[in-house]
Formats: C-alpha cells, sequence, structure tokens
C-alpha cells in the first residue's frame, strides 16, 4: 500500500486532550465517564443478534469492549496516528494479542535481541510451546535480519529504544527489509511514547506500548495498547489467512474482504479478546486516559531531566560509562535525533566503577528514587536488570544484548531537577565510601 | 486458501432474495459499505458491494466517466440481478446510481443516494490538488467531509479513529483514480428534463454539516426526482455510514421496508 500523507487536523496536546471523547448524552460530563459494567442492555432481539454476529458495531461485554477502554483506544489511535487501537490488560498482552491473531502453530518470528525480559520469556520461551518459534537477532544489523526470514516468517518485533541497553532501532531501514518480505513490523514504542516518535510515519506497520509506563504516567494502572496504521497489505501474500480466509467463528467471515484495512483490529478484538479475555478494565482506562491528558508536558520534563542527568553521570569520576541516545557517545546518537527530534526519553543506563558490588550499594543509597521494577513513572526509579527484570537470561544470553552485570537502570522522573541531582551524589559518595 | 475476490464483494442470501448493490464514492473502495452489507445480508438481502477498477484490490484501469462506471456496474449486475434490485451509491456512487437508472442498465426497484448533490460540481484547486498529489487531496477532502465532532471527539466506532481511518482506505486506490473520479463527477450533466423522467423511488440522504456535497444541492435534485424523498442526519457531515452508522441502517430499513 502507498504511504499516506498524515492528517494533520488537531495538534498533539490537543489530541491528547479531547480526541476520542464524546461528551455523554444524559449529564454532559466533562471527564471521561467510568462505564463501570459487565454488560449492556439490547434495544430488542435483533439488535442483540446483530450485534453479535458482527453486523452493526456496538457494545455487548466488557470483555470485548467498553465505552472507557473505546475512548481511550481512540485517542492512543489518534496520537499514533492509527487507524484504531485495542487496549489489553498489559503491554504483554498487547503483544500476546497481536501474534496470535496473526500466527498460528509453525510460524516464525524474528525479534530484535534488544527488548524486555518479559517480551523475550513470552517469544523465547511461552510461544514456543505452542509452536511458535522465534529467532533473536541484532536489530540494527539488517544483514542478520534478512538471513533469518524463513517462509513462515510473519511478524517483526523491535523496540524504538531497546530496555535497558537503549540501543536505537533503525525504524526506516528495518521496514524497507519487512515490507519487501511482506512480513508486518510490530514496534513497542513504550519508551518514547508517541509524543517524542511515532513509529508509523517510518514505515512500521503495528505499534504496541505498555500503558503503565509514561501513557499512566502515575504507576497505578497495568495496561497495554496495540495500534494499527492500516498500512499492510494482508491479501498481498498467502500468509496471512486468519485474515484472508473465512472464519468459521463468524459464519465464514473474511475479514479483509469485509473490514478492508481494519480487518486485523476487528479480528483481534472477535477473537482475541473474546476468546483470551486479555481486556483492560475501566477503570484502568480511566486512569490511563488521565496519564494521557498529561502525556507531552509531562514528557517534555522527563527528557529535559534525563539529558541534564545523563550528562552529570558522565562527568564523575566514579562512573565507568553511560548511556542515553541525547550523549555524542552513543552509537545511535545521530538516528536518535532524527526519529526522536525532541528527545529521546528518559531511561538512563549506566555503570560504575566496582561493578555489582558498588551498582548494588548506589541503588540501596537512593533515598528519593524508588528501587522498583517499572519505568516510566512520574516519579524516579532505578534497578539493577541483570539481577532482576532479565535474570532469566543466561550469562551468554546477557553478554550478547549488553546487560552486564555493573549496569544500573535509570527512569527519570519529573521531580525538580537539583533533588534528583543531590539524591544522586550523596549515593555515590556512600556508595563508594 | 479461497482467492481474493478484488472486483467486488458478493453474499448470496437465497435464490431470488432482493440484491443490494452497493457503489461507492470517489477514491473509496467496496470496504466502505462494511456497515450496512453484512448487516443487510443477515436481513434476507443478497448484497454485492462493487470496486470500481482501480479502487482498493482491483487492479484494473481507473474510469473516466460517470457513464463508463454505470456500465461496469451493469455488467456486473447483469450476472446477480434478482427480481427485486435495490441500488446504494454514494457520493460519486449515487451519481453512478444516477446514470445506470437513466440508461436502464438493470432492471431497479428503489435507489437511495447517500450524500449526493446535483450537479456535483469539483472546486478547481481540489481537482488541479488531486491531479498533482492524491494524498493531500484526500487530507482536503477528509477534512471537509468531517464535522469537528466527529474530526475530534469520537466515531461511534468501536476504538476507530475515524479520519485516519478514511485516510487509509482512500490511499489504498491508486494514484490517478482520485482525479478521474473528481474530474468524472465534475463532468456529469444530465439535463433537468431527464432526470423528471426518472420515476424509480429514491430516497436522498444527507448530512445536515456535509460541505462535500451540501444540503441545499442535494434539496435540489429531491425536487427533480418526482418519486423522492430526502432524509436529514445532524450533526453529519459527508462519512454519513461512519460517522452516523445507526442513523443511517434506520433511515435505509425503514425505506426499504415500506
Amino acid at each position: 500500500m502507498k504511504k499516506k500523507n498524515n492528517l494533520k487536523l488537531f495538534n498533539f496536546n490537543t489530541l491528547s486532550l479531547h480526541s476520542g471523547q464524546s461528551l455523554d448524552s444524559d449529564y454532559s460530563s466533562r471527564a471521561l465517564p467510568i462505564y463501570q459494567t459487565t454488560s449492556y442492555v439490547f434495544k430488542n432481539a435483533s439488535e442483540a443478534s446483530s450485534v453479535f454476529n458482527l453486523e452493526q458495531d456496538g457494545h455487548i461485554y466488557s470483555r470485548i469492549s467498553n465505552p472507557t477502554v473505546s475512548a481511550l483506544e481512540e485517542r492512543l489511535a489518534a496520537l499514533e496516528k492509527g487507524i484504531g487501537a485495542i487496549c489489553t490488560s498489559s503491554g504483554q498482552a498487547a503483544l500476546h494479542l497481536t501474534i496470535a491473531t496473526l500466527l498460528n502453530a509453525g510460524d516464525h518470528i524474528i525479534s530484535s535481541n534488544r527488548i524486555y525480559g518479559g517480551s523475550r520469556n513470552l517469544l523465547g520461551l511461552t510461544l514456543k510451546r505452542f509452536g511458535i518459534n522465534t529467532t533473536f537477532v541484532d536489530p540494527n544489523n539488517l544483514n542478520e535480519i534478512k538471513k533469518n526470514i524463513r517462509k513462515n516468517t510473519k511478524l517483526f518485533f523491535a523496540e524504538t529504544l531497546g530496555n535497558p541497553g537503549l540501543e536505537v532501532l533503525d525504524i526506516e531501514k528495518v521496514s524497507k527489509i519487512t515490507s519487501e518480505a511482506k512480513i508486518p513490523f510490530l514496534v513497542d514504542n513504550t519508551i518514547p511514547t508517541p509524543y517524542l516518535c511515532n513509529p508509523f510515519d517510518y514505515g512500521a506497520n503495528l505499534v504496541m506500548h505498555s500503558t503503565t509506563k509514561f501513557i499512566g504516567g502515575h504507576g497505578i494502572a497495568i495496561g497495554g495498547v496495540v495500534i494499527d496504521s492500516g498500512s499492510f497489505d494482508w491479501s498481498k501474500t498467502k500468509k496471512f489467512r486468519n485474515l484472508t480466509e473465512p472464519y468459521v467463528g463468524y459464519h465464514n467471515l473474511n475479514f479483509h474482504e469485509e473490514f478492508g484495512p481494519g480487518a486485523f483490529l476487528s479480528r483481534a478484538r472477535a477473537e482475541g479478546l473474546r476468546d483470551f479475555g486479555a481486556s483492560l478494565s475501566p477503570q484502568n482506562a480511566f486512569y490511563i486516559m488521565l496519564g494521557v491528558e498529561t502525556l507531552g508536558p509531562r514528557m517534555m520534563k522527563h527528557v529535559s531531566n534525563a539529558e541534564y542527568v545523563a550528562s552529570f553521570l558522565s562527568g564523575k569520576d566514579e562512573v565507568n560509562w553511560v548511556k542515553h541516545p541525547s550523549l555524542k557517545s552513543h552509537k545511535g546518537h545521530k538516528l536518535a535525533f532524527k526519529l526522536m527530534p525532541k528527545g529521546a526519553g528518559s531511561i538512563i543506563s549506566f555503570g560504575l566503577k566496582g561493578g555489582k558490588a558498588t551498582a548494588v550499594k548506589f541503588i540501596e543509597n537512593l533515598k528519593l528514587m524508588s528501587h522498583l521494577a517499572n519505568i516510566g513513572d512520574a516519579k524516579s526509579l532505578v534497578i539493577h536488570p541483570s539481577s532482576t527484570t532479565h535474570s532469566q537470561l543466561n550469562k551468554n544470553e546477557l553478554k550478547k544484548v549488553g546487560i552486564t552485570e555493573d549496569l544500573i537502570r535509570l527512569s527519570i522522573g519529573i521531580e525538580d531537577l537539583d533533588d534528583l541531582i543531590k539524591d544522586i551524589n550523596n549515593a555515590l559518595l556512600k556508595a563508594f565510601k | 486458501m479461497g482467492k481474493i475476490n478484488n472486483k467486488y464483494n458478493y453474499k448470496k442470501f437465497k435464490q431470488n432474495s432482493p440484491l443490494m448493490i452497493f457503489i461507492h464514492g470517489a477514491g473509496c473502495d467496496q470496504t466502505f459499505w462494511s456497515l450496512l452489507n453484512r448487516y443487510y445480508f443477515f436481513r434476507g438481502f443478497s448484497t454485492l458491494a462493487i470496486n470500481l477498477p482501480g479502487h482498493g484490490d482491483s487492479n484494473e484501469k481507473g474510469l473516466a466517466t460517470i457513464d463508463d462506471m454505470a456500465k461496469y456496474v451493469g455488467n456486473i449486475v447483469k450476472k446477480y440481478a434478482s427480481r427485486k434490485n435495490i441500488l446504494v451509491g454514494h457520493s460519486m456512487g449515487s451519481l453512478v446510481c444516477l446514470s445506470a437508472l437513466l440508461k436502464k442498465l438493470f432492471e431497479v426497484n428503489k435507489v437511495i443516494l447517500i450524500g449526493v448533490a446535483f450537479p456535483m460540481v469539483v472546486s478547481s484547486s481540489l481537482l488541479s490538488l488531486s491531479k498533482k498529489n492524491s494524498k493531500d487531496a484526500i487530507i482536503n477532502m477528509i477534512n471537509w467531509s468531517l464535522p469537528s465532532e466527529s474530526k475530534l471527539r469520537g466515531s461511534h466506532l468501536i476504538g476507530t479513529n475515524l479520519p485516519n481511518f478514511i485516510n487509509t482506505l482512500m490511499n489504498k486506490t491508486s494514484d490517478n483514480n482520485l482525479f478521474n473520479d473528481l474530474n468524472a463527477c465534475n463532468r456529469y450533466f444530465i439535463a433537468e428534463s431527464e432526470l423528471n423522467n426518472i420515476d424509480t423511488s429514491c430516497l436522498i440522504i444527507s448530512g445536515k454539516q456535509d460541505i462535500m456535497t451540501p444540503l441545499k444541492s442535494s434539496y435540489n435534485l429531491s425536487k427533480l426526482l418526482k418519486n423522492s424523498n430526502i432524509e436529514t442526519i445532524d450533526n453529519c457531515g459527508h462519512f454519513h455510514i461512519h460517522e452516523k452508522s445507526g442513523e443511517v441502517r434506520k433511515l435505509i430499513s425503514k425505506y426499504i421496508e415500506n
């Protein structure tokens, strides 16, 4: 499909405050109402059967759709410039829903090896039990990607910014390969958020997020989303029979023929949410929507704080190395500026002299930053990935993906910068005492 | 694997079931009708949603005139025509319906014209933009077609961003065809006396905030079609079926059941 021009009907912050939310017809509530309901009363029997049979749109049961969740879906689709979205109970559920919609037992995925540990477990271990195999590659080694494409490869998956190594993905170059090979390209855009980067602008076909992170921003609600650009033509190859052949589940409905660009999302909702049920609750959708409303201003502060902290750490004698794409020393510095001109997020990886033991001391002496397994909270966070988030990888695998024992991951929040610097300084002093 | 039919989407309900024929507008394709054709199929109609050549998955060369498009539609309809045939057109597709009626290409019992204007004048700036850069022309069309409520505040289609969806749908059509379509609309002329001769029952559906095919122009056409009725939809622009799918279905059902 030819590349479309983006609609610029409204700008980012306006969309993040208004898109997707129609005022409720009863009370004109300004805030998004929380439709805390499992189900919806049908007007008559004919409407009931019609909505069940995908003859018309409408809510049936909140496992499949819910008005609060739908408003969030539409808003996230608008921010990522997609045709639509499906919110899920977590980022992992979004990844699983995408795979379960497109792939069958016997199919193959190529994935970046610079990804979140949870995604690595799902792809490398769990899906194997269901007959779906994954080959992990260095995402910026284009030859390695090409070499590993097989007849049954049906998805390429990578993160815009690798976690925790912060490798910058050359979305444009990778998308040329996936497009030629007629493989959909799914990008996990959790770290930059749509405020800093829109992968669809560079040729990605699908985008997912853990909305638990920066999009929510408050660390109170787990959620995920998969967004479709509508740019992948499922009918141009015989690979995607889940979308291009009649589906018995809905009286031989052919999703591609019937819904065109909406085929993937229709099947993912009608089958994936119906059968696997990893849906987002309306209460959590409301919390995440609160975060979306302030995403732009928060990301500006996240980025400005992180860039300063990265530069500050680079100047410290106790620090061996620092990785943040804003630093000229970072391998992906130029590419990051091209893809993310407003900044490359607020995750920083660094290593201290003295290795793991000093890293642990440093983490335990931070007072303001919270030691926990999350990123993207408005509050600053810290963790030691090799012993926690990526601990399922063996030593060789850790080495291959650049997760060294001394690596400390910071998720810089939006506190006052001076207080963050003081906290880091104090912890450094104590770690090296 | 079943072969994808890139010319049309036909669903047969039963032998001799009434047939609903859907004809899309400029730059769109048969999937534009997804909110209607499945609905009516499960209500006892056979349905035929046609891709005009060069639109959507169709690889054929686009057609330059409304009359040629009507002939193309006529040839497909002949294979599937029933004792009762209902023609449904949107925007340019409505002009194709009128051409099919005037030329008596096949038996038509009822006609539904959605978002229609007569004459369907296309501004010279949009025409030249569509020739030069169809992608920008599509963006202009979406901007004019959707009132701000539909652009920003929710599409009523679960999880769908309507402006981006339409942008993607229209970009499936090959590059020159948007200009061909708009030019065909602009050049299509029927004498008022000819329109007066149409006695087939017609329903015209118009969005009150439609700038592409303004209400006034729909009323003009309604006056010329002696057996026609016009229904309007509040807070609705030019993409009636997606903006107000429930209202459109209600109006169509009421009309075809009478």
